[in-house]
């Protein structure tokens, strides 16, 4: 028997984050995995990032985290989406050779502080007298500690479907969990069933690259981590193809043996990551789709063809490849399947990801109803920070929808629910112009510092950016352009001689870089403090929403109980219940709670004498 | 108010007719409406929706009176639960004594405006149509009718749900371009596009052209004009009160004054404002600020002119210019402060004294004639109705703007739309993601 401060259950994105935060504030922690080897396995596309998930990597960078770092250093590809369409929505994306992602982070765990690798399948959460205590293995182990990190993926009673073929599996190859949910559900959590799906995996020298579009990454490459990481490898691309008439046609006459349209698959698929037959059913007049062919690593065989989600017969997903241009001899590696697993709905964890029913029990990654790498990792540094803090006795941390898009994921998540797996999008995000990627830091550090999550040298590191910026500000604040310098511009010198560089910057046509005349500030800080600028009037737009809706989080509500309530439907009242709100301003966020109920819940809480306060990430 | 204490499971019992009459109405809503009518009444066959005479007696036993009762079975009735009406004799003691029968049987006595509260919440009325039903039973007019008639049918709720409706799909198809770059192949925005959003902001100003916010508030006069220029000694006038301080020191007036007036069931709001000069302290600046909306909202904007306080406003459809002060205007001025009024198209009232009460008969009775009538039926009646309407009238003018970034239009987008889903108490970011993934093929 050993004991820890915290168990994490799981070492993939989700799990890796959750044990490094633990290890980083000093716990002593047990990562349990499956397999050793596996550690941090992309199990879907090999890339980190893209719009609202890079967001996300670079807020995990900000609070300590590892997905940037590692991405940054392994990366093979690094492009900046929607870079003209403003820095709301700007986001970095990289490719990563997967075998080296896997690695990177498997050194980090096992060179962390505290942390015990132990590989073996958890089959049950233990408790005494309904007090969770820690887990029992397959293998007979007790590993004891009051708090508990679930992140179990897509492996919980996993069933993979190619076709009419089903076998058990968390992922291709490899075993599913079969006995942690019945253990969950004995704890009183309620489990929901989704499904995802993957690619069929091609062989890169079956592909006829020549006749193909390629589509390189950008110079100089965006990076998600605020500090430099190296990164020697050579830099590929990937290659563009796309689906044709009779690609649509063979899936077409195959889809009575599609388990998702015969009604074998019962879980709920993603609606932003739908298979190519979803997608030709749906958009039945689009003519073709977009392929993406993206190698899986620099000495991989092993390409994934983004954009090709299948569960269909082997036979018809060989078939329909070879329709589209360049795989006409394409040879399939590893056929694409469709997964399904038990998830828990998120609604029944507070916003501090514990579950509402076991205290101690932490819950991150798909279990929650999400999908992708980035949302994973960074509801697992949350989860992780709060076990280390629920297993010292300290009060547990919420993060708010205007602080990151960390908030904004995990309020929908609780708040919300979910009816398919939840991806991060910046649509989902109200306060777009102030949770920007290039931000991240600013907004985060000194709250990621205040609860532990930096090391000495990270905080030395982010201090010195901070300062940076703060030079910069007041150099454009304080100095004015002189006429030398507004000819150079192209403007009219007597209308601007003498004029801030800051009230000049706001014009469209003046970037930053033309008014700093041989002064020297790094690119992130130029970069961010020029948007602050341009986008002045927007961002205090936001800030003012955030401090009207800001009312309505300070309000908050007590516990509704179990009685008839006052002027409340059943229907509403039942919401109410299930999702027990913090705020006022999270149950008006609830769907279904109407104005007037929202009205009546205000009243409620003035009554009862509510204290007005806000916990969220000192700052 | 009783509602608010009070449960949704409750049966409620009021009076639906006002003073004594030959006929009084009580009106039953909740789970044991049916139930308490079968104990007055005894258990008949039930027939929904149809008069029937019924003889109803206490629980003791004791005949209360002959009645015509009519049933309306949930959820189709008006609040949306199991709803009784008892037609009674309309004696004060039959009243009387059969709501206490009800209250014996469990009913409770139902709270002011209760019955559309659980219309309400039951989901039978919008926010609109609750707001316009209020009016309804406060009309005293027959244009104040129509309008709150209008909107309980939901003619507002109608208008503006037929502008979100495209603003929401062009929102998700820009969304979608941000969300998704590599699988939406668009380009926003596109020149139809912000044609698009012009045509809506030209609607909405219409709407808002409509807007009768005195149907509902009070028909508001405002008096304005430049500090000193005796509008607190008109005020006081016009009331016959000192209800606002008077100081010959310019500037005494930093927050607008209101007091309501009422005559023949019209109610006048006379405003007094700050004065507006040229280099104010902080304080009073704030203040001329406020007055310069207050101008704007009001439906009648008096500008006062005096020999010694002169300053002249924009021309404004609702803006009124006198002269004041007549007790130290001597001809020269007033003919040459009346041409420069002409001038600068203003249109000039008449001259006017709060010393020597020249000229107030004839100010009052241009300022409290009886309300204009207009042919348009007014969809807007609220101040919270125009207030959405004009963030997002501003909104999207500026989504429009040359030289923003997707991201910053799609923003002011949403922020229209949002105003638009609250003024009919709908949420609409989630119904717009919706869209995005309705409307548009992305994902890996």
């Amino acid at each position: 028997m050993k004991r820890f401060e915290a168990i994490v259950v799981g070492a993939g994105h989700a799990g890796c984050e959750a044990a490094l935060a633990l290890s980083r504030l000093g716990a002593r922690v047990a990562l349990v995995t499956l397999r050793l080897d596996r550690i941090a396995q992309m199990s879907c596309n090999p890339a980190i990032g893209g719009v609202g998930k890079g967001q996300l990597v670079r807020e995990i960078d900000a609070l300590g985290g590892a997905m940037a770092r590692v991405a940054d250093a392994t990366g093979i590809q690094f492009r900046e989406l929607n870079r003209s369409r403003g820095p709301a929505v700007r986001s970095t994306r990289a490719q990563s050779d997967s075998r080296r992602y896997r690695e990177a982070m498997t050194a980090l765990v096992t060179g962390a502080a505290g942390l015990a690798l132990v590989e073996d399948e958890v089959i049950e959460l233990l408790g005494e007298r309904g007090e969770l205590t820690g887990v029992r293995t397959r293998a007979g182990l007790t590993l004891r500690a009051p708090a508990v990190v679930v992140t179990t993926g897509t492996f919980l009673n996993g069933l993979c479907h190619v076709g009419d073929e089903q076998f058990p599996g968390g992922r291709f190859d490899d075993a599913p969990a079969r006995h942690l949910s019945a253990s969950l559900a004995a704890w009183g959590l309620p489990l929901g069933r989704f499904k995802t799906g993957t690619t069929p995996r091609l062989a890169a020298g079956s592909i006829d690259f020549a006749a193909l579009e390629q589509q390189p990454g950008d110079e100089p490459r965006p990076r998600f981590s605020f500090d430099q990481v190296a990164n020697d490898l050579p830099q590929v691309s990937c290659g563009l193809t796309a689906t044709t008439a009779a690609t649509h046609a063979i899936i077409r006459a195959n889809l009575d043996r599609s388990p998702l349209f015969c009604g074998v698959i019962k879980g709920r698929g993603p609606r932003y990551c739908p298979s190519i037959e979803d997608k030709i059913v749906r958009f039945a007049d689009k003519p073709r789709h977009q392929l993406f062919l993206e190698p899986e690593g620099l000495d991989s065989e092993r390409i994934y063809p983004n954009g090709l989600a299948t569960s269909l017969p082997r036979d018809v997903q060989t078939a329909f490849v070879r329709s589209i241009p360049g795989l006409e001899r394409a040879r399939i590696l590893q056929y694409g399947y469709a997964v399904e697993y038990d998830f828990v709905p998120p609604t029944a964890l507070f916003p501090t990801l514990m579950a509402k029913r076991v205290p101690g029990l932490f819950l991150a990654g798909q279990i929650n109803g999400t999908s992708g790498y980035e949302e994973a990792g960074a509801q697992g540094l949350l989860a992780g920070l709060n076990a280390a803090r629920f297993a010292a006795g300290e009060p547990l941390v919420t993060v708010g929808r205007d602080e990151a898009y960390l908030g904004v994921m995990v309020d929908d998540l609780v708040t919300k629910g979910v009816d398919d797996p939840y991806r991060m999008l910046t649509s989902r995000a109200e306060h777009r112009l102030t949770l920007r990627e290039s931000n991240a830091e600013a907004r985060l550090w000194e709250c990621a510092r205040t609860l532990g999550l930096l090391s000495g040298e990270r905080i030395a590191a982010a201090s010195a950016r901070a300062e940076a910026r703060e030079r910069l500000r007041s150099f454009l604040r304080e100095t004015s352009v002189g006429a030398s310098l507004a000819q150079r511009l192209g403007l009219e010198p007597s209308a601007i001689a003498g004029e801030r560089r800051e009230v000049l910057l706001r014009r469209p046509e003046v970037t930053i870089g033309s008014l700093l005349e041989g002064e020297r500030f790094d690119e992130e800080s130029c970069r961010l403090v020029e948007e602050e600028i341009k986008y002045a009037g927007y961002i205090q737009r936001e800030r003012r929403d955030i401090e009207r809706l800001g009312e309505l989080e300070a309000v908050r509500l007590p516990e509704l109980g179990e009685g008839a309530l006052p002027g409340f439907s059943l229907e509403v009242l039942e919401k109410l219940r299930a999702v027990r709100p913090a705020t006022l301003g999270q149950a008006s966020r609830i769907p279904g709670v109407t104005p007037a109920a929202v009205a009546l819940l205000r009243i409620l809480a003035c009554r009862r004498g509510a204290a007005v306060s806000r916990e969220t990430i000192p700052g | 108010m009783g509602w608010r204490s009070e449960s949704l499971r409750d049966t409620i019992v009021a009076r639906a007719t006002g003073a004594p009459g030959a006929i009084a109405i009580l009106r039953l809503s909740g789970p044991a409406a049916h139930a308490i009518t079968d104990r007055l009444a005894g258990a008949a066959a039930r027939e929904p929706r149809r008069l029937t005479r019924r003889r109803l007696r206490d629980p003791a036993g004791a005949p209360l009176d002959e009645a015509l009762v009519v049933e309306m079975p949930g959820p189709d009735s008006f609040t949306g639960e199991d709803v009784v009406e008892l037609h009674l004799h309309g004696s004060p003691a039959v009243v009387a004594a059969t709501e206490r029968a009800c209250l014996t049987l469990g009913a409770r006595p139902a709270g002011p405006g209760e019955f559309s509260l659980r219309a309400l919440l039951h989901g039978r009325l919008d926010l609109t149509q609750a707001e316009a039903l209020a009016d309804l039973i406060a009309s005293r007019s027959e244009e104040q009718r129509l309008a709150a008639l209008a909107n309980l049918e939901g003619r507002l709720s109608h208008a503006v749900g037929e502008l979100l409706e495209p603003l929401e799909g062009l929102l998700a198809a820009w969304l979608a371009c941000l969300d998704f770059p590599e699988q939406v192949d668009l380009e926003p925005p596109r020149p139809a596009e912000l044609v698009q959003i012009e045509d809506c902001g030209c609607k909405i100003q219409q709407i808002m052209d409509s807007s009768r916010l005195e149907l509902t508030r009070g028909f508001r006069v405002v008096l304005c004009g430049p500090t000193n220029a005796g509008k607190s000694s008109l005020l006081n006038r016009l009331v016959g009160e000192e209800r606002v301080l008077v100081d010959a020191e310019p500037g005494t007036t930093r927050d607008p004054v209101e007091v309501e007036l009422s005559d023949h069931g019209q109610t006048w709001i006379v405003c007094d404002t700050a004065g507006l000069r040229d280099s104010p302290t902080d304080l009073e600046g704030r203040g001329m600020q406020l007055s310069r909306v207050w101008m704007r909202r009001a439906e009648l904007a008096l500008w006062l002119v005096a020999p010694d306080a002169v300053a002249w406003p924009t021309p404004a459809p609702n803006l009124l210019l006198a002269g004041s002060k007549a007790d130290l205007a001597d001809s020269a001025t007033r003919q040459a402060l009346e041409a420069e009024a002409s001038r600068r198209n203003l249109s000039f009232a008449g001259w006017c004294s709060s010393v020597t009460c020249e000229g107030l008969p004839e100010l009052r009775a241009r300022l409290f004639a009886p309300a204009r009538a207009t042919a348009d039926v007014a969809l807007v009646v609220r101040e919270r109705q125009l207030d959405a309407l004009e963030r997002a009238h501003v909104a999207l003018s500026e989504s429009r703007a040359a030289g923003l970034t997707l991201d910053v239009r799609a923003q002011l987008l949403g922020e229209a739309t949002r105003a638009l889903g609250e003024l009919l108490g709908r949420e609409v970011d989630d119904e717009v993601l919706e869209r995005i993934f309705a409307n548009f093929c992305v994902g890996k």
